[in-house]
């Protein structure tokens, strides 16, 4: 049962074999030879492509921690891109010839400096290289040729390109999507000094951004789409260049988790301490490791022809970074969810991931309580769209919950960003049933989720505040309406969680929603939007919140083509 | 009825001691010698198996999950010492009769708690680490240090190895000259002092051997080959075998020649191939011959040189140390030549030849003639360490002893060192 919950995926493992080392991660470098490589006629509808902030993103999402960056002169990338420019057909394969006429003599040559064997070499070195140093009274930490070949086989080039970039307007509403993905070469360098540049890999992805012309923040009248947060910086912005910006940072973001994705460059180590369900490994913040990330567990087996394939026996979250800037001998800790215990010796594997989970829930609340009188109203004629007071709806609700974990230091804290959609039991009346009118609830909430775990269970508490909005819309006087009293809430939840694999959970849960009376009634009638000066203690026994019971599922994204709370991204430090 | 009952207890006995050797004994036997680290101590990778006994696989799984790792390593220090001591080219125990004296002391030697006294560092990270058997077994591969000089020292302890301070209080230690092998004509002497590389390299050796308390000595003076003119017509066809001649003038036991070249090792490397040989100073037979290779570098090429030294020498000393040990059974060894005058007619040479046949037979326990010519005798003897552990004793034996003979000759010493008796007869 188990073997068929976890993936137990078999895979040739050459890299290790390659390293000498099993389960060990060495530190790759990696060149840049253009911002991103636009693809002729690809930019439609945009006034001007910001390459500036598509370097901070590309630097910060791309250029891992994990990765050391050679510098190419201006001069040779500007070669690149004439050769580039003039291929007849720009292909993979022509682009990585071009790299090899251009910019690999270069790399090789940063490769070769003193300063860079010097840097890089010492992390080459392994346990038993350090006890003949010092046994031989420090005479020589200079590199051997297995190191040689290893540092000289480890440079790395990219080129993010962009297939299609369209920006569209609709009314106030601006949306630019990108299409596009990086392409990744590798510098391979044989005994003899030969050179050549392999196509490594390809990833695409896509990204997609928003902005409404002139929209306010309701609650403080600011302006929503004038300046681009990002950490610490804040960048003015037009609402265009806010939705530029969106996209590009979820596809670099994206781009970042494939690019982790990519063999070569997952990391990976060995376990050197365990102690029941958790374990020690050498990685840390050297290599961007962050609290909450997760790491697969791999065990080698031989199989019947001799060979030693790799095997996914479980899965381990990080539950402290160890700090190996400072001490390079801080271990990372991690502990086990899935699979059996592991010894010493086991290997991690890193499972790259957004650090944002996309829940669903399907549920039921009771204990609401929606009048029948409340949805009547008078537009042009008296509308009444419930037959019978509701007391209990059905609901679903998506949250994008992203891992806060890395930036305030406590591991499985989540801040959630819940979008839910309820149905009023109720009977509907036959004027609404004609004029195809509807009723529903539509909530908006920001939270913080707190994840406890015990095993591969985990008991998560959540609390939350928003504003649930009970919406009828329908088609009155040939004029599309949408009714709205909108209401503030607070709720509390409580889930029982499941991981079925490292990145999917079932859950299972019930919560509290503490509904407050309404704060206002909008009306937006054809494309005109009213707030109704109707006076809200008509609406005092409104209650749209409730006892709620659901179960749904939580996975852990890979991949997602929108910015959510991309801004803390640069905050994360533990 | 007695007796068979007598024979069933003994073969129960037998069985649980011999199943108790076996348990002592590492499973996987398999090791790598990587680098000799210092005179005393080697880097081993070994590997180390872990198969559960128990019969049903998820028992089994369970087992190896439970204990796997901490056996297998086990198995891994204990292959360390078994390699040590019966792997490579050059094991500790290399004969039968020492194989037959540890045996007695398997359960002492791989014994885990002892096993990790000669182990002076472990890999904190395994090489590999594999499941085998459909999970019903483990197998590890770490590096480790190893104090082969404290092993030795326990084996010698045990009379398993003969000690060599025993040995050396016997007849001493084997007296060893090391030299630069050159090409015909060349002086090894300019090479030492002319070449940097040569110089280290003798160095090193030098600096192993006087580790291990051999006496050992590096040739810089070319004074040294004056003494054997004389007997240059003895030696025939090695006039020019600059490091035979400086053995034997030095009087050492053996030497060493060595060479080395700068290979190229790829990625703009260079490793260094050092070829050691080492002879037996009083026929120039071949002892053993090694080569060492160090790892490819850039530059640092005294620390190649080195590395690449150390890995031979290791090998090649421990076949100097057989050698002696089997040499050593045989007696002192001298190299005797005496030269001739051709005042002499043809009986009083046979007389003369006779008189020192006679007195070889009288005070070798053994000898081997190499040469028997008008003009020169040349001998190998083997002598009693107790009554001729000094070449100035078997010189006075032979003195007497050729007085005694009454011959037309009378015999003068040209040069004796520890090793060689020159001498030659002249007429009265």
């Amino acid at each position: 049962m188990k073997k068929s919950i976890i993936s137990v995926v078999l895979v040739l493992f050459p890299i290790a074999i390659l390293l000498g080392q099993q389960g060990k991660y060495q530190r790759k470098s990696i060149s840049s030879v253009e911002s991103v490589w636009i693809r002729p006629g690809a930019l439609q509808g945009l006034e001007r492509f910001d390459y500036r902030f598509f370097d901070k993103m590309v630097d910060f999402y791309i250029e891992l921690e994990r990765f050391d960056y050679n510098i190419l002169p201006e001069m040779m990338l500007s070669e690149f891109r004439d050769q580039a420019n003039s291929l007849t057909e720009i292909t993979p394969a022509a682009i990585g010839r071009v790299l090899e006429k251009t910019v690999a003599a270069r790399i090789l040559d940063i490769l070769n400096s003193d300063d860079v064997k010097k840097n890089r070499g010492l992390a080459l070195k392994d346990e038993s290289a350090f006890q003949s140093f010092a046994a031989t009274k420090a005479k020589s930490l200079g590199l051997t040729v297995r190191e040689l070949e290893m540092l000289l086989n480890s440079a790395y080039i990219y080129l993010p390109y962009i297939s299609s970039m369209k920006q569209e307007k609709e009314a106030k509403e601006i949306s630019v999507e990108i299409q596009g993905g990086i392409l990744w070469y590798q510098l391979a360098v044989d005994p003899g000094g030969n050179y050549s540049i392999k196509m490594l890999v390809g990833a695409k992805t896509s990204g997609l951004g928003r902005a409404s012309i002139g929209a306010k923040n309701r609650f403080t009248g600011k302006p929503l789409y004038k300046e681009f947060k990002f950490g610490k910086e804040v960048l003015k912005t037009t609402e265009e260049q806010y939705a530029q910006y969106d996209a590009v940072l979820a596809w670099a973001k994206n781009l970042g988790v494939k690019t982790k994705e990519i063999d070569a460059f997952k990391l990976q180590a060995q376990i050197v301490e365990a102690s029941g369900n958790k374990y020690g490994f050498p990685l840390g913040f050297s290599e961007g490791v962050h609290l909450g990330d997760g790491f697969h567990l791999v065990e080698f087996e031989e199989d019947r022809f001799g060979n030693e394939v790799a095997t996914r026996v479980g899965f381990v979250r990080v539950t402290k970074t160890g700090d190996n800037k400072e001490d390079p001998t801080a271990y990372t800790y991690a502990t086990q969810l899935l699979g059996e215990k592991q010894d010493i010796g086991g290997v991690v594997m890193e499972h790259p991931r957004l650090g944002i989970d996309a829940r669903v829930k399907l549920g039921f609340v009771t204990g609401m309580n929606i009048p029948k009188k409340y949805t009547k109203f008078y537009l042009g004629t008296m509308v009444q769209v419930l037959d019978d007071d509701a007391t209990s709806a059905f609901g679903a609700n998506l949250t994008f919950a992203y891992n806060l974990a890395p930036i305030i230091g406590v591991s499985q804290t989540f801040l959630d960003l819940d979008i839910g959609f309820g149905i009023p039991i109720a009977s509907y009346t036959n004027e609404a049933i004609e004029g195809n009118i509807n009723a529903f609830i539509i909530s908006g909430y920001l939270g913080a989720t707190k994840k406890l775990w015990f095993g591969r269970s985990n008991l998560s508490i959540g609390l939350g505040g928003g504003v649930d909005r009970l919406t009828m819309d329908g088609e009155l006087l040939d004029s599309t309406f949408t009714y709205s009293i909108n209401a503030v809430g607070i709720k509390a939840v409580a889930d029982f969680e499941m991981l079925l694999n490292p990145d999917l959970s079932f859950n299972i849960g019930a919560g509290y929603k503490f509904g407050l009376p309404p704060m206002s009634v909008t009306l937006t009638w054809g494309d005109e939007e009213l707030e109704l000066p109707i006076p809200l203690d008509e609406y005092e026994d409104l209650k749209m919140g409730g006892f709620s019971i659901n179960i749904g599922i939580n996975y852990a994204l890979g991949e997602l083509p929108i910015n959510i709370f991309g801004f803390l991204d640069p905050f994360k430090k533990y | 009825m007695r007796k068979i009952h007598g024979l069933f207890i003994l073969l129960i006995i037998f069985t649980f001691l011999s199943k108790d050797l076996i348990a002592q004994l590492p499973v996987s036997k398999e090791a790598t010698l990587i680098e000799s680290v210092s005179s005393a101590e080697v880097m081993i990778e070994a590997t180390g198996i872990y198969k559960s006994k128990q019969k049903k696989k998820k028992k089994a799984k369970k087992d190896v999950t439970e204990k796997g790792v901490k056996k297998a390593i086990e198995d891994a220090r204990k292959a360390t010492v078994y390699f040590i001591l019966f792997g490579g080219t050059d094991p500790l125990i290399s004969t039968p009769q020492e194989r037959q004296r540890l045996d007695k002391y398997t359960s002492f030697f791989f014994d885990i708690n002892n096993v990790n006294t000669y182990i002076t560092f472990e890999e904190t990270e395994f090489r590999k680490k594999v499941k085998i058997d459909g999970g019903r077994g483990i197998r590890v591969t770490k590096r480790f240090k190893i104090n082969k000089e404290l092993l030795t020292k326990d084996l010698e302890a045990r009379n398993i190895l003969e000690a060599r301070a025993e040995l050396a209080e016997a007849i001493g230690n084997p007296f060893i000259m090391v030299m630069p092998a050159v090409q015909r004509g060349e002086s090894p002497i300019d090479l030492l002092r002319t070449n940097p590389r040569i110089k280290h390299a003798a160095a090193v050796v030098e600096s192993y051997l006087t580790a291990r308390k051999y006496d050992v000595i590096v040739p810089e003076q070319q004074a040294a080959l004056s003494d054997l003119s004389a007997a240059q017509q003895s030696l025939a066809g090695r006039e020019e075998d600059y490091a035979y001649q400086l053995a034997l003038s030095i009087g050492s036991d053996v030497y060493i020649t060595f060479s080395g070249t700068l290979e190229d090792a790829g990625y703009g490397t260079k490793k260094y191939a050092m070829a050691v040989r080492a002879y037996e100073t009083t026929t120039a037979r071949l002892l053993g011959t090694e080569t060492g290779y160090s790892q490819g570098r850039q530059g640092e090429v005294m620390v190649s040189i080195e590395e690449a030294m150390n890995d031979a020498v290791d090998n090649v000393l421990s076949r100097i140390t057989n050698y002696w040990k089997d040499d050593v059974k045989r007696g002192v060894q001298y190299k005797l030549i005496v030269n001739i005058s051709t005042d002499f007619d043809e009986d009083q040479i046979e007389d003369i030849q006779f008189a020192f046949m006679d007195v070889v037979e009288e005070i070798a326990k053994s000898s081997k003639e190499n040469i028997v010519t008008d003009q020169t005798l040349d001998y190998i003897i083997w002598c009693d360490p107790a009554k001729y552990d000094k070449s100035s004793k078997v010189y006075r034996k032979i003195k007497k002893a050729f007085k005694d003979a009454e011959t037309e000759g009378t015999l003068r010493r040209i040069n004796i060192n520890r090793k060689m008796i020159l001498l030659k007869v002249d007429y009265e």
